[in-house]
């Protein structure tokens, strides 16, 4: 075994490990069984063995597209439609989410609009027929996807298409969730200057650890999540916002935790407007909502009629 | 049988000694020599909805892989949620951080970066559900 100094102190941590020595910065050897304060700057090292794990037998079962291997939980091929979702794994079924998904037809998720005009983003609806099944009874709801590409919704004021990536809502863990969203825009004017801008409000603001179970009152924050995520407050000429190249493609996972203390509940909701030539801009509302350590509820990215008053502000900055 | 014994644990001993494996919790000094499997343990830098924050842990961490000489895996592994989004958000983490290596060094080779989710935990106590959270969400730079 070894005893070195390390050369910084604030990235280490000391887990809970039976064979865990550590050393003073003298390097006199202290062993330890588990250390809570791991402050100082030294590091350790510790001798692990190989471990060897049995494997067990697998067993598949064939699901008329593909097969499925029950001891690992996966498809052994890949999935036919998986060039449509570049950014989920080909081995996975409904997106890694089978108790919010179904895929019946295994064909993709589509864009609906509704009475008043809103178009949202339905992850059970895949197709023209799956939709003629599942609104039967909802009058004036359409489907609005592209007929060659559900994820796609071309904008009828010709500004381009918005295309649905990824939209994934997991299960609630230890009040510990939230969504992962890819969205891309294709701007019909290929010289077009676009970009994403995203604002939040949420009651709690992040889900780093240090931070992980306290709340704080409601807060807005504003993002430019295509460059480096810079994130401000309501000031949108801050210079750090367009340091950044635009990008057509939004990222975003956000996370938070139910405060088992406060007893509060979770509330994010975000809206991502897509600025075109700092001249016009559409926006899209989505988040999610924690009500206790194992359940909550997502919003499905919707079109916004009416974005917020900053946002509008906001386009003539944003080219 | 007494032969077997002996033979056996001369095997043994043979396997534990060519096989022991160094783990670092933070940076080892330049002056340590660094064998295959060895492994470093760095807590994941602030990061914000999947992407990290420019800090000095960051810089650290980029520096350190973009100067290595090593060829390295470096496994991102959080503990947040359910396992799958875990996996989601590790797999956020890895590829902001595959930008990040890129602007900083893009000829860089021989660096692997995989995103682990909620496995390979290190501390198993969940009483304290924070603190598993947080001890067990790191990074590990592993020498190939």
């Amino acid at each position: 075994m070894h005893c070195y100094r390390c050369k910084n102190s604030a990235s280490a941590f000391p887990p809970q490990l039976p064979l865990l020595h550590i050393c003073d910065p003298a390097g006199v050897w202290i062993t330890a069984m588990c250390v809570e304060n791991f402050t100082d700057a030294f590091c350790c090292s510790v001798n692990i063995f190989p471990i060897f794990v049995a494997m067990k037998g697998f067993s598949n079962t064939y699901f008329g597209a593909r097969y499925y291997t029950d001891n690992i939980m996966m498809w052994l091929s890949v999935d036919p439609m998986s060039d449509m979702r570049p950014g989920v794994s080909p081995y996975s079924y409904c997106q890694n989410n089978p108790i919010g998904r179904i895929d019946p037809s295994g064909a993709l998720d589509g864009w609906i609009e509704d009475a008043n005009g809103n178009v949202f983003w339905d992850s059970n609806t895949n197709s023209q027929s799956e939709f003629n099944v599942n609104y039967a009874n909802q009058k004036g709801y359409s489907y609005v996807s592209d007929v060659n590409n559900p994820n796609n919704y071309t904008l009828p004021n010709g500004d381009g298409t918005l295309s649905m990536i990824e939209w994934k809502t997991y299960a609630f863990e230890d009040g510990v969730g939230g969504p992962s969203i890819k969205m891309e825009f294709f701007p019909s004017d290929e010289s077009a200057k676009t970009g994403w801008f995203q604002t939040y409000k949420s009651n709690i603001p992040d889900c780093n650890e240090s931070i992980l179970y306290t709340a704080v009152p409601y807060a807005f924050m504003s993002e430019r999540l295509d460059g480096n995520s810079i994130v401000g407050e309501s000031d949108i000429k801050r210079a750090a916002y367009f340091d950044n190249p635009p990008s057509n493609l939004l990222t975003d996972i956000p996370t938070r935790s139910f405060n088992n203390g406060a007893k509060t509940s979770v509330n994010w909701n975000a809206q991502s407007s897509m600025i075109i030539n700092g001249e016009r801009s559409f926006t899209i509302g989505w988040g999610f909502s924690i009500s206790s350590k194992n359940s909550g509820t997502y919003f499905a990215p919707t079109i916004l009629k009416s974005p917020t008053t900053f946002h509008e502000n906001a386009i003539k900055y944003l080219k | 049988m007494k032969k077997n014994l002996l033979i056996l644990f001369i095997y043994m001993s043979f396997s534990l000694t060519i096989n022991a494996q160094n783990v670092f919790y933070g940076y080892p000094s330049d002056d340590v020599k660094l064998g295959e499997e060895d492994k470093i343990i760095v807590s994941i830098p602030d990061h914000w909805d999947g992407k990290f924050n420019n800090t000095k842990d960051l810089e650290e961490l980029l520096n350190y892989i973009c100067s290595s000489d090593l060829t390295l895996k470096i496994k991102v592994i959080v503990f947040r949620g359910a396992k799958d989004f875990s996996i989601a958000y590790s797999e956020a983490l890895c590829s902001d951080l595959k930008k990040r290596l890129f602007d900083r060094c893009c000829n860089k080779d021989g660096c692997q970066i995989v995103p682990i989710g909620k496995a390979e935990p290190l501390y198993h106590d969940k009483s304290n559900i924070g603190k598993y959270y947080k001890h067990n969400t790191r990074i590990e730079i592993i020498i190939e």
